[in-house]
């Protein structure tokens, strides 16, 4: 009796050992996305694909609409789990500033992925596209689509404030303006509803009937156009490009609706994020910002196996 | 565990005989609305507690918790008011958004370093929030058009104002001042967005239940017509609670702007249900003349306890929405019971 009950001490302590042997070397992550979309899947593929290589404990947690609102709420919560990282995509570049100080405070590391703040003082990596890039990349596509006699062309983005978008918008608005025989006609915010967008792109067609092109900074206001551009039958004299690729915008990409979409590597965010935090679990440095390329899909070349391993797909949150 | 309880009462009500006098658990659950309310939040908090004691009763959880619920319940303290009156307020959502729109376009005029701008922001936001209040309680109490389309009306109204003011996007602007000494301020540890809700949920609830002011709109909520009678001016008083519920949306518009330093537009289009929800777990009837400020502080915690802890027990926080679906079904279904039975 008195050595069974030994026995199961000894065991109880082994298997309390193990634990805190073992998270001495896995650091606990949150992941706290801004919304659960096809980018933000695939942010959390990379991060769990990570945690199994290089050994981390990755929580996923996304908010329910896009926005400051409630993401900080979300954020608040996983803090209570005491967490060594927290990985975020910041939907807002002012508002979480201050929270984000909060947590920093409290001792938890942070990694901004795919978006950035006004102060990145809190941060301890940020990993991203370059988007000013993005937004050149973006205008060559659209250029590229309309062809050599080019015409009207148009910005449709979802809301100022989100840093992702802004610096993409002046990328595409710097390059556009260098491009011959293309007349940009400004930048329409819509809003983050994909309905918001598909209304004003309805307006902006009928109020510019010769419209040639237009495009869109991230994948909600891409699939509202492509809505406009599907009911008013203009698929052929209206050249779209758009950034991201989930599964909605390739199949639109297929149909010819969307003509080219710039592709970025959210895979690759979520990925080197949970690396980065296990280098810093380790005492290793990292770099301050790092970024992730972006690759140019059309119809023709979106089933080349070089482009379609960074399509936006999975389950993952 | 209750529903055997009220089996068991019920059984004893048929039978008089078998039952001179009631139980106290019983007693309390009759006369006192909101033990009911209570016990399910006991319930669910014991719940986090048990799986999470480490984080569920964490420092940064308290915290966080007691913020959430205290923005909530400015809304839920001018709902209160109405849902008496056997009215609605669908517009405080929208009222919100559009008042902090007001004050950060007010305070960026007068300059955000100004150092009285954010005073007369906060005057900006009470005041529109008030102006709409009055507005709402006109049309339901002069023209007798029901609260429920007066407001919806309003609420669709406000929204499009605060998205035309603001060219339909989120506009920065709020004083640091604002954001560090309310936002994200605290004392002696506890989040000064909380000190705010409480104070003003205490003044809220002494006027209700302590002040001739509140008697009324009891009174009113009962019975309009013999509050008329009584010599109750009763149109007046109901544009004055509508104007509280403006006032209040006005103030919570305010305190959001001090804790995202921004507008957030697209983010209050539930609000508006997640009061009236508030309100009706702490036991008020939609029907009018019941309810108590101190019922609807505790309906108010309930989907904050739930949202936090089911993010820490690591479930999608989307389950949140179903559960608090259940919890006010369920109190809604025993609060039912618990009059057929009194009337017996």
């Amino acid at each position: 009796m008195k050595l069974a009950r030994l026995g199961m001490a000894v065991a109880a302590m082994a298997v309390l050992v193990g634990q805190s042997h073992a998270q001495e070397e896995r650091p606990k992550v949150e992941l706290v996305l801004g919304i659960q979309i096809g980018f933000h899947e695939a942010i959390a593929c990379g991060a769990r694909a990570a945690a199994e290589e290089f050994g981390a404990d990755v929580t996923v947690q996304a908010a329910k609409n896009y926005g400051p609102a409630d993401q900080v709420p979300l954020l608040n919560s996983v803090l209570a789990r005491s967490p060594d990282f927290i990985i975020l995509d910041p939907t807002n570049r002012t508002s979480l500033v201050a929270p984000l100080m909060d947590v920093a405070s409290q001792g938890v590391k942070v990694i901004a992925v795919d978006t950035t703040l006004d102060d990145t003082s809190m941060l301890t990596a940020r990993i991203g596209t370059d988007n000013v890039e993005v937004g050149r990349q973006l205008a060559r596509a659209l250029a590229e689509q309309v062809g050599p006699e080019g015409g009207k062309v148009v910005m449709v983005g979802s809301s100022p404030g989100i840093s992702t978008v802004d610096q993409r918008i002046q990328g595409f608005e710097e390059e556009i303006a260098t491009i011959e025989n293309i007349e940009f006609i400004g930048t329409q915010y819509a809003g983050n509803e994909v309905s918001q967008a598909q209304n004003m792109f309805s307006s902006l067609l009928s109020a510019n009937p010769d419209l040639v092109g237009v495009a869109s900074p991230s994948e909600n206001p891409s699939m509202g156009v492509a809505g406009a551009i599907r009911n008013a039958g203009v698929s052929d004299t209206v050249s779209a490009a758009g950034v991201d690729a989930s599964e909605a915008q390739i199949e639109l990409l297929r149909e010819g609706i969307l003509d080219a979409l710039v592709i970025q590597q959210p895979y690759e965010m979520g990925y080197q994020a949970v690396e980065a935090a296990v280098k810093v679990a380790n005492g290793e440095e990292v770099a301050a910002e790092s970024g992730t390329g972006a690759i140019i899909g059309t119809q023709t070349n979106i089933d080349d196996p070089e482009v379609s391993k960074y399509l936006y797909k999975g389950s993952c949150i | 565990m209750s529903t055997i309880e009220s089996s068991k009462d019920n059984a004893e009500v048929n039978d008089p005989a078998a039952r001179p006098q009631p139980s106290l658990l019983r007693r309390l659950l009759v006369d006192r609305p909101e033990m009911m309310i209570i016990l399910a939040l006991v319930i669910i908090a014991g719940f986090f507690v048990a799986v999470r004691p480490d984080a569920f009763l964490s420092g940064i959880n308290i915290r966080n918790m007691s913020i959430e619920a205290g923005m909530m319940m400015f809304l839920a303290v001018g709902m209160t008011y109405v849902i008496i009156t056997a009215g609605i307020d669908l517009s405080v959502g929208s009222l919100l958004v559009l008042s902090g729109v007001c004050a950060v376009l007010v305070m960026r005029m007068i300059g955000i370093d100004h150092p009285a701008a954010p005073w007369v922001g906060l005057l900006v936001a009470l005041g529109c929030g008030t102006l709409w209040g009055l507005l709402n309680g006109f049309f339901v109490a002069v023209t007798r058009l029901s609260p429920l389309i007066v407001t919806l009306a309003s609420m669709g109204i406000a929204l499009g104002i605060a998205r035309l003011l603001s060219g339909g996007v989120d506009i920065t602007g709020v004083p640091r001042s604002v954001v560090n000494t309310i936002g994200i301020g605290r004392v002696m540890g506890i989040p000064v967005i909380f000190l705010i809700a409480t104070a003003f949920a205490v003044l809220a609830g002494v006027i209700l239940h302590r002040t001739r002011f509140g008697l009324h709109t009891f009174a009113i909520g009962s019975n309009p017509q013999a509050a008329e009678r009584a010599g109750i001016k009763v149109r007046r008083h109901l544009v004055m609670v509508y104007a509280i519920s403006g006032f209040c949306a006005g103030l919570a518009g305010y305190i959001t702007l001090s804790r995202f330093a921004s507008t957030t537009i697209a983010g209050h289009s539930m609000d508006n249900l997640r009061a009236i929800t508030a309100v009706v777990l702490g036991g008020a009837s939609l029907f009018g003349g019941v309810g108590t400020m101190f019922g609807t502080s505790v309906g108010v915690l309930i989907p904050v306890v739930l949202a936090s802890g089911l993010v820490i027990v690591g479930l999608p926080s989307f389950w949140q929405e179903v559960a608090v679906g259940i919890v006010l079904l369920a109190a809604v279904l025993v609060d039912q019971w618990r009059r057929s039975s009194r009337s017996r």
